[in-house]
């Protein structure tokens, strides 16, 4: 019998992905988060209230282990792998003009701050508002509404819709 | 009055989110109405809430090497003993068999009345007993006779007056045939029950009282998600496909 939690758990693979691309802008560093907040999503499942979002539980997991892996890493004295091309898009999203359009943003959300890019992935790609963004990233709301207007205004002047 | 409110771009991008309460919202409003500028901003800050949006709707494939790794974690983590206890997420829209359901079933469920190991339906086998407590309407002798011949997703009139659905046929671990089914007398509460062949005699192994409240409104269905929860740690297989039902219910007579 399918396990519905498998299945969410699944089905947000994806995002999951890509707010973890957005934090470590690295591929592999990315896949070892997503497979951390599953690990930790599967062991701490009862405490998932089910009528909640289960992206919004999953979000805060992952922020959390990386958050982790970043304190270790400075522990250890190492950096993590950051030189890998980030791809915030995917390699099949730039052909066509909507597609230079979905490029162009693209491009300008990864050269902005992390602490921009984080809060842009949560409201503006996963439609989560302001006050779960800041929930997740465990900041005051007006943080989350100061920094992404920065981002807004810099992606606007970045990609000419001023 | 003037409007002492300051347009800074945070609230200027709430409103564009539509995030702010409708009174700082009509703020805004008036305060565009003669200000170019701030027109502008509104715009930027929409423009570049759409533009992202379009750009979230293509999100990057998950690698390959990554499906198959979540993939094994999940397959391991579904062979714990303690699995079935852990789940917390029960959603009855995706149960097995939901689409066999008759609606108005899953909007009328009220009470369990629990599980009746020891009773038989119909004229089949043994003595006939004195039906269990709030087992009564499974008396019925019809009840028997149409579970060893009818196709799941059936209903028939019995002689009662009362409606019976065949829901679904399938084993238990010790491939023992059972049928799920819903009775509904003609005055009175449905029963929804599963019933197992054992011994030439259909037996019914839970029963759950459900009724249609009279303002035809939905009733919790908190005493479906119990049916669930004992389906699913019962060793019930999947629904029986409709030709290994038949060459099942062949066996029967």
């Amino acid at each position: 019998m399918p396990d519905c939690f498998h299945t969410a758990l699944t089905e947000k693979l994806p995002n999951l992905r890509r707010f973890a691309l957005s934090l470590c802008r690295s591929a592999h560093v990315a896949d070892d988060l997503v497979q951390i907040t599953v690990e930790r999503a599967l062991v701490a499942r009862k405490s998932f209230d089910p009528a909640s979002r289960i992206e919004f539980w999953l979000f805060r997991i992952l922020r959390n282990a990386w958050i982790d892996m970043v304190r270790k890493q400075k522990v250890r004295g190492q950096e993590l792998d950051i030189h890998e091309a980030p791809d915030l898009g995917g390699e099949d999203s730039h052909r066509g003009e909507t597609r230079l359009m979905v490029a162009t943003v693209l491009a300008a959300v990864d050269q902005l701050p992390l602490e921009q890019r984080e809060v842009v992935v949560l409201v503006c790609f996963e439609e989560l508002s302001y006050a779960e963004a800041a929930d997740i990233l465990n900041i005051p709301k007006g943080t989350i509404m100061s920094r992404l207007s920065r981002a807004r205004t810099a992606i606007a002047s970045k990609t000419g819709i001023k | 009055m003037m409007d002492e409110t300051k347009m800074t771009d945070e609230l200027i991008m709430a409103y564009a989110d539509g995030q702010l309460p409708d009174a700082e919202a009509r703020k805004v409003e008036r305060a565009a109405l003669a200000d170019p500028a701030l027109q502008e901003k509104i715009r930027l800050f929409t423009d570049t809430a759409q533009q992202l949006k379009a750009a979230a709707a293509e999100l990057p494939p998950v690698p390959d090497s990554l499906a198959q790794k979540i993939s094994s974690i999940l397959e391991k983590d579904a062979e714990k003993p303690d699995h079935v206890e852990q789940d917390n997420v029960v959603q009855l829209p995706q149960r097995r068999w939901a689409n066999q359901w008759p609606a108005a079933l899953a909007a009328s469920i009220t009470l369990a009345i629990g599980v009746a190991a020891g009773a038989a339906l119909g004229p089949f086998g043994g003595p006939q007993t004195e039906p269990p407590f709030g087992l009564a309407a499974l008396a019925d002798p019809e009840i028997a006779v149409t579970l060893s011949g009818a196709a799941s997703g059936s209903s028939s009139v019995l002689g009662s007056g009362a409606t019976l659905n065949v829901i679904a046929s399938f084993v238990d671990a010790d491939n023992t045939l059972c049928r799920e089914f819903d009775y509904e007398a003609a005055n009175g509460p449905s029963i929804v029950s599963v019933a197992c062949r054992v011994n030439d005699t259909w037996r019914p192994k839970i029963a759950i009282a459900a009724s249609h409240d009279q303002a035809g409104t939905f009733a919790p269905a908190s005493s479906l998600e119990a049916l669930e929860t004992w389906l699913s740690t019962s060793g019930f297989g999947d629904a029986l496909d409709p030709a290994t039902e038949k060459q099942r219910l062949a066996d029967v007579d």
